[in-house]
């Protein structure tokens, strides 16, 4: 190494090696930084995971991520105003950020087993494509998907409330445009999401069974999956290569409401984690100042032998430094894994069972994952360094204003 | 005791600006637990007040009701009286509701519906509306000639204010068919219920299917609080005596058990959230003890070698964490109860979740409010909080050997 | 060749019996006698529950295949409805709303006028339609049929069994079961009449198995078959004006 950069590093040098003479000390500096850090991540996890989850459960449970109607259809969704042909559909499909597209034919209708009747709203559903755009049947817990036509899929409390079990047969009654249409259908699949609505109304039956029924050759909508995110620009983007007549609409537009509370929710959010990140800080920058006082009498010392105030305040602010920054990257490990474990197993839903069954209707069913996003480790970053930035001014000044002599003899 | 309370005293006097630091921590653990279960508190009492805003404390309904399809046998006759004879035990807010299913048809259009008569106090009545109208206007009381129909239920028959409803009941007691004038629109959370629901007055419903009939007769007590559900108990019981055979009294729990678990499994996410504020402050006590201890390595040397046992010095450590804890503990706590005391009157969360929040069951006025258990786990919190922090430091200044701590340099 | 003359004698010899219990051709029989035929009648309809009993009067013409138009007559309350049947589709006539409406397959519970038949009791050829029929027993006086539900039939039942009388096939009784083998429901016919070659039961009894008490009897009075029945019968008009 040259002279220079000897010099240049011997700041540095000095000062991660002061870290490490006082072992305990720096510890536990790092681990109240590494707390910080880790409480920060799982706390935007929960709440964006909450979030999101209400976002899934209607984009692929009740809804679909983005939507393409005829605008009467979006005002009075009946079999009336379905499409009048799905010739778009390739154009669609080739569409950069759509995913897969999925024809649907929604219509009311009656639905009868030997004891009782009920009135329901049945999908028909390409199962091969219906599975891309919605995790309905990922959520069938007894039996299977629908396969072909003749066969139905029901949510399990529908089931339960018709008596009606695996391997029977129900009857589906509608009319709309080929006039009063029955058939009988195989109850292949249960459905148990965890959300109210759709374990209590789901009706799943093929396509050419709708057709059949509703007398509509076509469909009622095309579902889209498309990049997480960006539905809205997608749908937008999607319009110029629709035909005159057809509207793609996003989550929000189909939400309405609904995603009004999710807004407000969030600006709510961002406030408690506001909070949150000040008590963290508040903890860093305590753990900072104490550490930082102690060693009043050792600064005497060094100040004793040469070192001029502004060195010793520069390595003073090294030292929390390499600490913080020690304890970010410890906490940013610990973090995402915990985070991880949380995202992929569903550790959160019995947790929040209580505000799921509150929540329940806004469809967060009974899986919580938290969520994942880089973002977190700079809300931890900028949390802790505010707070050592905090932490550094008041004994830095102290630092600069110090006098040997006085400092030496303290306790 | 004595010595060892003032000289742990004095040790934390010594370094007063670490020492109010580290208590402050503490403080603010308690302070914001405090008031974090406050509004926990206050949300338990919100959703608790929402469920039986929406179906009551008690119902009156007929025996069984949950096996019988029949219209017919799910009538309780004359129900204007049992109201009245129900009016002279209880000071409760009645409502008396009929629930038709019925055909409902436009001009083009028709669907199977289920409607809705009801009668209720202003107070409820008002809560109704805010909660679920949209347009227009509910039925008024003794209204014959209007309806309001759920959104979805109107966009599917194509009907908009002003047109008008026609509605078919057969196999009922009353006219059995009716035109109404479509007078508001209504929301629910669900869609499905949306796309089925009628309303009418308690009157209209009557006379188009039961005479003098109702399907259930709601009590609705002035609770605030989650806490006096317990009082529904022996009220149940003695109002069950009055009504005639045939009938049933039952409690919200009992009409939907489901909703009812909520509120114990609120108790684990406080616990969980309480234990984060309170690790954070918990490694700061940590922090200060062992460099409180550190400092006084020197010193501690001379105690022991003047004939202080290891408990003793244990003990010293132990006190000090204690005392730190708990000054904290009561500055933060006087503080949170202050503001819990200020805020409980009441304050509106419009300003966070908007008017949309009502619509989903949240609350619009926050009473915050703690439980009974809320203080002493609070502060159970805290002093673990200082014994634990204590734990490693003193085992630390346990071991210490006299001699080499009196050589020993910061 | 000899195999052939032996097979064309098994055949001869087979034939007239097989053609006897042929249970389509049974089954068409039984259908036949129980709607088959334009008819103009009373139908008295007593509804018993364990609490109640109610009595409608109702006024039928049918052309004994897809089309029945039903006038209420009696009590007072509900005098003035009027229902017509064409196909699957239903339309109602209320004197109060002076209205003629859709009843959508959403609206139609499965109790017509709150009583044990169903709007699909009222007419309709739903047995042949939806069930192949097998033969279970078979002895002089009688024969009973097994009717399992076609592939993707509108039948939430599991099977049903039909007793009718021989010679005649005037049907007896049927009885519905879920898919579970149990019955749900029993309808029981009697005093049968002799018209154009049928056996028309005029007393029907509906029996709901689930519910013990609830049942349904209808009795046909004033019977008249075989008339012609104006086309204007089966019109909305007739619902109001009657014909």
């Amino acid at each position: 190494m040259t002279v220079q950069t000897r010099v240049a590093t011997a700041l540095p040098r000095l000062a991660w090696r002061n870290l490490w003479r006082h072992r305990r000390r720096t510890w536990l500096l790092v681990l109240v930084v590494a707390y910080a850090t880790i409480t920060t991540i799982l706390f935007w996890g929960v709440q964006d995971g909450f979030t999101q989850s209400v976002q899934v459960g209607n984009a692929r449970f009740l809804s679909a991520p983005a939507l393409i109607t005829t605008p009467q259809y979006f005002e009075d969704p009946d079999p009336e105003q379905g499409l009048p042909s799905l010739d778009f559909l390739p154009r669609v499909e080739a569409q950069p950020g759509v995913k897969a597209a999925a024809p649907r034919l929604e219509f009311p209708a009656l639905i009868r087993s030997a004891y009782t009747a009920d009135a329901v709203r049945a999908r028909g559903v390409d199962p091969l494509l219906e599975a891309r755009v919605s995790n309905l049947p990922g959520a069938i817990a007894q039996g299977r998907m629908l396969e072909q036509p003749g066969e139905v899929v029901l949510g399990q409390q529908l089931a339960e409330r018709l008596d009606v079990r695996l391997g029977e047969r129900v009857v589906l009654d509608t009319s709309a445009l080929a006039g009063p249409q029955a058939l009988g259908l195989r109850v292949v699949g249960l459905v148990a999401s965890g959300i109210a609505p759709v374990d209590r109304g789901t009706v799943l039956v093929h396509i050419q069974d709708a057709r059949v029924l509703t007398g509509l050759q076509t469909a009622t909508g095309v579902a889209l999956d498309v990049t997480r995110g960006q539905e809205a620009r997608i749908a937008e983007a999607l319009q110029p290569v629709l035909p005159e007549n057809l509207r793609a609409y996003d989550l929000t537009q189909l939400l309405g409401g609904l995603s009004s509370a999710i807004g407000t929710k969030q600006s709510s959010t961002f406030l408690i984690g506001m909070i949150f990140s000040l008590f963290a800080a508040l903890a860093v920058t305590s753990t900072v100042l104490v550490s930082v006082l102690e060693r009043t009498r050792e600064f005497g010392m060094m100040g004793a032998i040469g070192m001029t105030p502004p060195r010793l305040a520069a390595m003073v602010t090294l030292e929390t430094v390499f600490a913080t920054s020690l304890g970010w990257a410890l906490g940013l490990v610990l973090g995402y894994a915990l985070n991880y474990w949380m995202a992929t197993q569903n550790v959160l839903g019995p947790v929040f069972a209580s505000y799921g069954a509150a929540w329940e209707i806004l469809g967060t069913g009974g899986e919580i994952y938290t969520a994942q996003s880089p973002l977190y480790a700079l809300y931890a970053a900028l949390t802790i360094a505010l707070a050592a930035l905090f932490s550094i001014l008041i004994p830095a000044r102290r630092v600069l204003a110090l006098n040997p002599a006085e400092a030496m003899r303290t306790e | 005791m004595f010595n060892l309370l003032s000289l742990s005293w004095r040790n934390l006097w010594r370094h007063r600006s670490r020492s109010l630091m580290t208590a402050g921590a503490v403080g603010l653990a308690v302070f914001f637990t405090l008031v974090y279960l406050s509004f926990l508190g206050a949300m338990e009492n919100g959703i608790y007040n929402n469920l039986t805003a929406s179906v009551g404390h008690l119902q009156v309904r007929v025996e069984g009701y949950r096996d019988k399809r029949e219209f017919r046998d799910l009538l309780i006759p004359d129900a204007a009286g049992v109201e009245a004879q129900l009016a002279q035990k209880t000071q409760a807010a009645r409502v008396i509701a009929l629930e038709v299913p019925a055909l409902i048809a436009g001009e083009t259009r028709s669907r199977g519906a289920l409607l809705l008569g009801d009668q209720r106090p202003p107070e409820l009545r008002q809560r109704f509306i805010q909660q679920h109208l949209v347009e227009g206007a509910l039925p008024a009381v003794g209204d014959l000639e209007g309806i309001a129909l759920g959104q979805a239920l109107a966009k599917a028959l194509k009907l908009r204010l002003g047109d008008p409803v026609y509605v078919y009941a057969p196999g009922t007691l009353g006219r059995g068919a009716a035109a109404y004038r479509l007078v508001g629109l209504l929301r629910f959370p669900d869609p499905a219920v949306e796309a089925r629901s009628a309303y009418l007055s308690l009157a209209a419903a009557q006379e188009l299917a039961a005479p003098g009939s109702a399907t259930r007769i709601e009590l609705h007590f002035p609770f605030t609080r989650y806490a006096q559900d317990a009082q529904l108990g022996p009220i149940q019981a003695q109002l069950s005596q009055q009504l005639g055979p045939g009938l049933r009294l039952e409690s919200w729990k009992e009409a939907s058990p489901a909703i009812a678990q909520i509120f114990d499994l609120l108790t684990p996410l406080v616990l969980i959230f309480a234990a984060l504020f309170f690790g954070l402050a918990g490694l700061l006590v940590l922090n200060t003890i062992y460099l409180s201890l550190l400092e006084r390595t020197r010193e501690l040397g001379v105690i022991v070698a003047l004939g202080a046992g290891p408990a003793q010095v244990t003990r010293m450590v132990v006190l000090e964490s204690l005392l730190l804890c708990s000054s904290g503990a009561l500055v933060g706590g006087g503080l949170g109860l202050l503001l819990i005391a200020a805020l409980s009157g009441g304050f509106s969360l419009e300003a966070l979740y908007g008017e949309v929040g009502g619509a989903f069951g949240l609350p619009e006025t926050i009473y915050l409010s703690l439980r009974a258990w809320d203080i002493p786990i609070t502060l159970g919190f805290a002093l673990a909080t200082g014994l634990l922090a204590a734990w490693w430091p003193a085992r630390v200044a346990a071991s210490l050997e006299p001699v080499e701590a009196m050589r020993f340099t910061a | 060749m000899n195999l052939r003359f032996l097979l064309l004698l098994c055949l001869l010899g087979l034939g007239p019996s097989n053609a006897a219990t042929d249970p389509q051709t049974v089954l068409k029989a039984v259908v036949d006698n129980q709607r088959g035929g334009s008819l103009r009648a009373t139908l008295t309809l007593s509804i018993t529950r364990p609490e109640r009993q109610t009595q409608l009067v109702l006024e039928v013409a049918s052309d004994g295949n897809e089309r029945a138009i039903t006038w209420v007559k009696a009590p007072a309350r509900e005098a003035g409805q009027a229902f017509l049947r064409v196909g699957d589709n239903i339309q109602l006539y209320s004197p109060t709303l002076k209205r003629v409406l859709r009843l959508p397959p959403s609206g139609r519970s499965d109790s017509f006028l709150g009583s044990d038949l169903s709007y699909s009791d009222l007419a309709g050829r739903d047995l042949e339609q939806d069930f192949t029929p097998k033969v279970e027993a078979e002895s002089e006086s009688e024969i009973t049929l097994e009717l399992l539900p076609r592939p993707q039939a509108p039948t939430p039942y599991g099977k049903l069994v039909l007793r009718a009388s021989k010679p005649g096939f005037a049907p007896r009784e049927v009885l519905y079961y879920d898919q579970r083998g149990q019955a749900v429901r029993k309808i029981t016919f009697a005093q049968w009449v002799q018209a154009g070659g049928r056996s028309f039961p005029t007393q029907v009894t509906v029996e709901d198995l689930l519910r013990p008490g609830h049942r349904t009897q209808v009795v046909y009075s004033n019977y008249r078959f075989g008339l012609p029945i104006p086309e204007g019968c089966f019109t909305v008009r007739a619902l109001e004006a009657g014909c």
